[in-house]
């Protein structure tokens, strides 16, 4: 949205410094009003209680492929234009267990804690100063960890060039990968409700 | 039909409605690559702003920092890259050749010839094929060598002076002074070419390296 501003000079990188905050709280908004600014409902989905965050980030997932897949369609957006962060596979799978962990010990993730700390919370606040703590670590230990960030790059990779299969036939297969998650989310969903609630009966 | 739609709830019918877009998306060609449209209004602010070049002066600091963010594209053919002034880093992709270089469109480029005409010739080229993040060597290879390699020095300060001494001896040259430069106004100009420049390590990633981070929630 800020790209045709920006290039045509209509605003320059500090205003868009300002437009980058106000999208900022949208965001944050947006987090806080889905109840995203709560660790018990974030993590309630690692407890299976509440998928509200799956469903959540399935949906936008979906939303935004169908968005792009029909915008470059009809020409409007040329798709080697869209920014993509290369794979490196080893280590995107260590960074990806390691923010999950850290969001399973802290419950949050990185946007729903500035989020959360915005309103007060002090768990958020904690969890944000570490955070930035860990971020400074990996900074200054970079030379130590700097084989494994780097390590299997497979350059800038998509599913349908790595296994060479149609496009559109990999977002039909992610459409419905989140259907049957959605059905699959709301069955169990459905089925710890019932067993908390035959475990307070019992109580 | 109706009837079975009005009895959904709203996820449902969302859910319909994506299951139908994903199914009418296998047909989906996605545009990809191939023509980019040139728009003049963009290319005249680029230029305006100068951010479609890059002092000399700068990119000695780039190569002695070791930043890997960056490709530095020298456009001489390959004979006179071979036997002329090369700048550390430097790949040969002649212009006739840019299309197979393996350049993506959000690298971020560096173009270097004997003057800026060929470069700029270049960077029109890329510029039109939708690539964002191409520059020009200010002054080309003569620019680096009159501000990298043999800067003039008179009327700096010492701090400056100092700092520019130690950019030329860098790579290889030296600084430029007034007594010098009055009993011979001439650097060696093609003799250099042959001084042998210390080449920092290129970093290993061209791919994987410190991309942009990004994260997700």
């Amino acid at each position: 949205m800020m790209a045709p501003f920006l290039k045509y000079g209509v605003f320059g990188s500090e205003t868009s410094l300002v437009v980058a905050f106000l999208l900022g709280i949208g965001f944050g908004f947006a987090l806080e009003r889905a109840g995203f600014g709560s660790a018990r409902k974030l993590v309630s989905q690692f407890y299976l209680d509440d998928l509200a965050v799956f469903k959540v980030m399935f949906t936008a997932i979906v939303t935004a492929m169908l968005g792009v897949t029909y915008l470059s369609w009809i020409g409007f957006l040329n798709l080697s234009l869209v920014y993509l962060v290369p794979t490196n596979l080893l280590p995107q799978i260590v960074g990806g267990l390691v923010l999950g962990a850290g969001f399973v010990i802290g419950g949050y993730c990185p946007g729903t804690a500035l989020a959360a700390t915005a309103t007060g919370r002090v768990d958020a606040l904690i969890y944000g100063a570490g955070l930035y703590a860990g971020t400074l670590l990996f900074a200054e230990a970079y030379p130590l960890v700097k084989g494994l960030h780097t390590a299997t790059p497979m350059g800038q990779t998509t599913i349908p060039q790595y296994f060479n299969l149609p496009y559109g036939l990999v977002v039909f297969a992610v459409v419905l990968m989140a259907l049957g998650g959605f059905a699959g989310a709301g069955w169990v969903e459905k089925k710890m409700a019932a067993r908390k609630a035959a475990a307070q009966a019992a109580a | 039909m109706l009837q079975f739609f009005t009895t959904l709830s709203t996820n449902q019918r969302l859910a319909l409605l994506a299951f139908v877009l994903g199914l009418v998306a296998i047909a989906a060609t996605p545009a990809r690559g191939g023509r980019v449209t040139v728009d003049p209004r963009e290319m005249a602010i680029l230029m305006e702003k100068g951010v479609d070049r890059v002092p000399a002066r700068t990119l000695a600091d780039w190569i002695i920092q070791a930043r890997s963010d960056f490709r530095l594209i020298d456009l001489r053919d390959p004979a006179a890259f071979a036997a002329g002034l090369r700048i550390p880093t430097a790949e040969n992709v002649p212009v006739g050749t840019l299309a197979q270089a393996g350049l993506a469109r959000d690298e971020k480029i560096l173009l270097v010839a004997d003057d800026e005409a060929r470069a700029a010739q270049a960077w029109f080229l890329l510029e039109a094929q939708g690539f964002k993040g191409v520059r020009i060597v200010e002054g080309g290879l003569r620019g680096w060598r009159e501000q990298v390699m043999y800067p003039r020095v008179d009327g700096v300060d010492a701090a400056q002076r100092a700092r520019l001494e130690a950019i030329s001896r860098h790579f290889g040259g030296a600084p430029r002074s007034g007594e010098t430069s009055a009993a011979s106004d001439t650097m060696p100009a093609l003799a250099v070419a042959q001084v042998v420049v210390p080449v920092p390590p290129i970093p290993a990633a061209k791919k994987g390296a410190p991309a942009k981070k990004k994260e997700g929630c």
